[in-house]
């Protein structure tokens, strides 16, 4: 009994080790069946939309087969937002189980370019001459590469807008629209808004890092790069500002909670924040949890400089697979930008419409954005509308964490705003080398 | 198969001489295979693999590997993420298995004294945590403690203590998750002491109790001792498992603020899945195998000699 019970523990504790050092994160194996005739064609579709958003793009997908019965779309929702799906791609990749269409986050474009087997959208349109007049012009830039080929096709777009709790407002007798256009309006209406359990406002910076902190600094003039692309310049006077301002919310007018996003939200749902800047993606999903009316403003500017608002969203890219799949995946992808389809994807997501006629035609968008003129702000924003920066090379990924610890940093005290730039630019300049 | 099997011997009986008194016998091996395959294939080979791809510059994806040498270990070694996360996790650590094994056998030395049908329900309570999803815990923490509305706030307010910005102060962050973890482990940890206290002869409590030693007392000088081997096998699950912390700094700090609740494990998967540097999160995967192993070690070295059997 004792040495049976003493080696039992000894093999037992050293199995416990090898089954935890090695990598337990099997992947979810994911089947496609391929098509014989007659059959359907079955299709992938991984994307980031969970919630009330999933059940959009689930729309979309039953309005597409009820429209035909060639095709057959499987969508993959994948957790953890746009690094969620580079993830999941990476392992699909390495066991060949690519999907024939996926979702890529605008900073992950310039990845899916180097990194993955994508069919050009450009030799379909070349082929059928599909007429792409429709789509935003400053969308369909977001999915070309450096020489103005079409890569992809944008599915969902967003910019940087204020949210504000309507109700509060209204009882302090400021009006929103009017007294929000600066950095310096909006500083001090959040803290003359800060009493009691309500915080003023909330700048989402936790967005891959960087998304507003671009805003912010292109805003004020400045750049988050060199044009060379060598080395970064978020650490010249315009990014020092940028992130002093944050720091000057959160720590000397507290009037910025130091809370994540998840409880910004929660927050803002409550009644207990009374302006949230981030992506309108969550328009929808926000005014259903809040018992208030929710307001969009646009982004504010430095009162000098003119708005730059970086584009958030997605693009949609087919992967190469056999050539009848990838002509499937193609012409779900037209489906899905169709001015009915991205009519959903504005009115139930809370993104923009990719094409110019949903937002015009009063049976698709045109009397939702009648009813509710919160929800057309992004589109006021189209013309300021820029790329969202994708950092090359081999450690562009690593910037994004660089840059958002380094804020981080600052805003907890243990950085002042200059170090913390400063060293993140170091660090960044060493990747870009 | 039954015939086969009695046959083998008496073959062997017959020839002409006996070399060894037992026949090898294939048979459990036999049946083995599949699962030993398995095993292989999803553990072991990952394992030594990850060992040679240490030495690699690889991005997961591109057919190309270089061998670049000691390059990513000494990447490592200047890489101040790498020193804060692996002092983060012997924090955890540290805090973690010594609370989670003491509140693991106090609950189940309470649960073991409860009779009837409330015995069952506490159990089940108790152990709610350790199979709930994680994705819906976290999410619940994340509630509770939010620094504006959320109710541990609240309760500490009652009491006139300080109230905590729970996941967003660097300074607090990482305690938040430690505690999140002790409130994980604790509920497997009772279970296995639960396995361990039935397995102890009843007969030693009589003799103690006609003895004239009370509850306490028993406790003291049966329940503890005869643990040990238990106590053992726990300690180190639990050593183990707290280095591989994951899934709750996943969901809810992501290794923030400013990489206060960065830990091994998750630094792994962030060299490996956000910056697609797997020679990097293999060395760094290695290092992690050699600290634990070296600590599993020196556990089952120094702990044996203290194990009571009967």
């Amino acid at each position: 009994m004792n040495k049976l019970l003493k080696r039992s523990f000894v093999t037992m504790s050293l199995a416990a080790l090898l089954v935890g050092c090695s990598n337990s994160n099997a992947e979810k194996s994911s089947q496609s069946t391929g098509s014989s005739k007659g059959e359907p064609i079955e299709i992938e579709f991984l994307h980031i939309h969970g919630g009330k958003q999933g059940e959009a793009l689930d729309k979309i997908i039953e309005n597409y087969h009820a429209s035909q019965d060639e095709v057959r779309v499987k969508p993959i929702y994948v957790e953890g937002a746009y690094e969620g799906v580079v993830e999941r791609l990476q392992s699909l990749a390495a066991t060949d189980q690519l999907p024939e269409i996926t979702q890529a986050g605008f900073t992950y474009t310039e990845y899916m370019l180097e990194n993955m087997p994508i069919v050009p959208v450009q030799d379909y349109i070349d082929e059928e001459k599909y007429d792409t007049s429709d789509y935003f012009p400053q969308m369909l830039d977001l999915a070309k590469d450096d020489d103005g080929t079409i890569k992809g096709l944008p599915f969902a777009v967003s910019n940087p807008v204020v949210y504000y709790n309507k109700e509060i407002f209204e009882k302090t007798g400021i009006n929103a629209e009017e007294s929000l256009k600066t950095f310096e309006d909006v500083r001090k209406v959040a803290k003359e808004l800060t009493k009691n359990d309500v915080n003023g406002v909330y700048f989402n910076y936790g967005i891959t890092g960087n998304w507003l902190f671009q805003a912010m600094v292109e805003t004020l003039g400045g750049q988050m790069i060199a044009d060379d692309q060598k080395s970064v310049t978020f650490n010249k006077e315009e990014g020092v500002q940028a992130l002093q301002y944050w720091v000057d919310l959160m720590n000397t007018d507290k009037s910025m909670p130091n809370i994540n996003d998840q409880q910004a939200v929660q927050a803002f749902s409550s009644g207990k924040l009374a302006m949230y800047v981030s992506t309108p993606a969550s328009f929808a999903s926000m005014q259903s949890q809040s018992d208030f009316e929710v307001g969009l403003i646009p982004f504010p500017t430095d009162g000098e400089h003119s708005r730059k608002v970086p584009a958030g969203g997605n693009n949609m890219f087919i992967l190469e697979t056999t050539e009848e799949e990838q002509d499937a995946a193609w012409d779900f992808m037209k489906f899905t930008t169709s001015p009915e389809s991205t009519a959903i994807v504005a009115e139930e997501m809370g993104y923009m419409a990719v094409r110019k006629s949903a937002v015009e035609d009063s049976n698709l968008l045109g009397s939702y954005y009648k009813e509710t003129p919160a929800a057309y702000v992004p589109y006021t924003q189209i013309e300021d509308m820029v790329p969202w920066h994708n950092f090359p090379g081999k450690g562009g990924s690593q910037i994004y964490k660089i840059v958002q610890d380094n804020v981080e940093s600052a805003l907890n005290d243990q950085k002042t705003a200059e170090e913390a730039v400063n060293e993140a630019a170091e660090e960044a300049n060493a990747l870009l080398k | 198969m039954r015939a086969e099997i009695l046959k083998q011997p008496t073959e062997s009986l017959v020839g002409e001489k006996v070399k060894t008194k037992k026949k090898f016998n294939k048979w459990p091996y036999i049946f083995l295979l599949p699962s030993l395959i398995l095993y292989g294939i999803f553990y072991v080979f990952p394992f030594f693999y990850s060992f040679v791809l240490s030495f690699m510059e690889w991005n997961l994806i591109s057919p190309d590997k270089e061998y670049v040498g000691f390059d990513n270990y000494n990447s490592i070694w200047s890489d101040s993420v790498f020193w804060k996360s692996l002092l983060n996790t012997l924090i955890y650590v540290v805090a973690t298995v010594p609370l989670s094994m003491m509140i693991g056998l106090s609950f189940a030395l309470l649960v073991e004294s409860v009779s009837g049908k409330m015995r069952e329900t506490y159990r089940m309570l108790l152990f709610i945590p350790v199979i709930a999803s994680i994705a819906v815990t976290s999410l619940v923490w994340q509630l509770l403690m939010n620094p504006e509305q959320g109710w541990i706030n609240d309760v500490l307010n009652l009491f006139g203590l300080p109230q905590l910005n729970w996941l967003n102060d660097p300074n607090v962050a990482l305690w938040a998750i430690v505690i999140i973890g002790i409130w994980k482990a604790v509920g497997y940890n009772m279970i296995l002491y639960i396995a361990g206290l039935k397995g102890i002869d009843k007969q030693l409590y009589e003799a103690a109790s006609i003895d004239g030693a009370g509850k306490w007392r028993q406790t003291i000088s049966i329940t503890i001792p005869m643990l040990s081997p238990i106590n053992i096998f726990v300690f180190i699950v639990s050593v183990i498992q707290s280095f591989q912390v994951f899934t709750t700094i996943h969901l809810m700090t992501q290794g923030g603020p400013n990489n206060s609740t960065n830990m091994l494990v998750y630094q792994i998967y962030e060299e490996a899945f956000m910056f697609f540097d797997i020679g990097k999160a293999s060395a760094l995967s290695a290092i992690l195998f050699i600290i634990v192993l070296i600590i599993t070690i020196f556990q089952i070295r120094t702990m044996e000699k203290k194990v009571h059997y009967q």
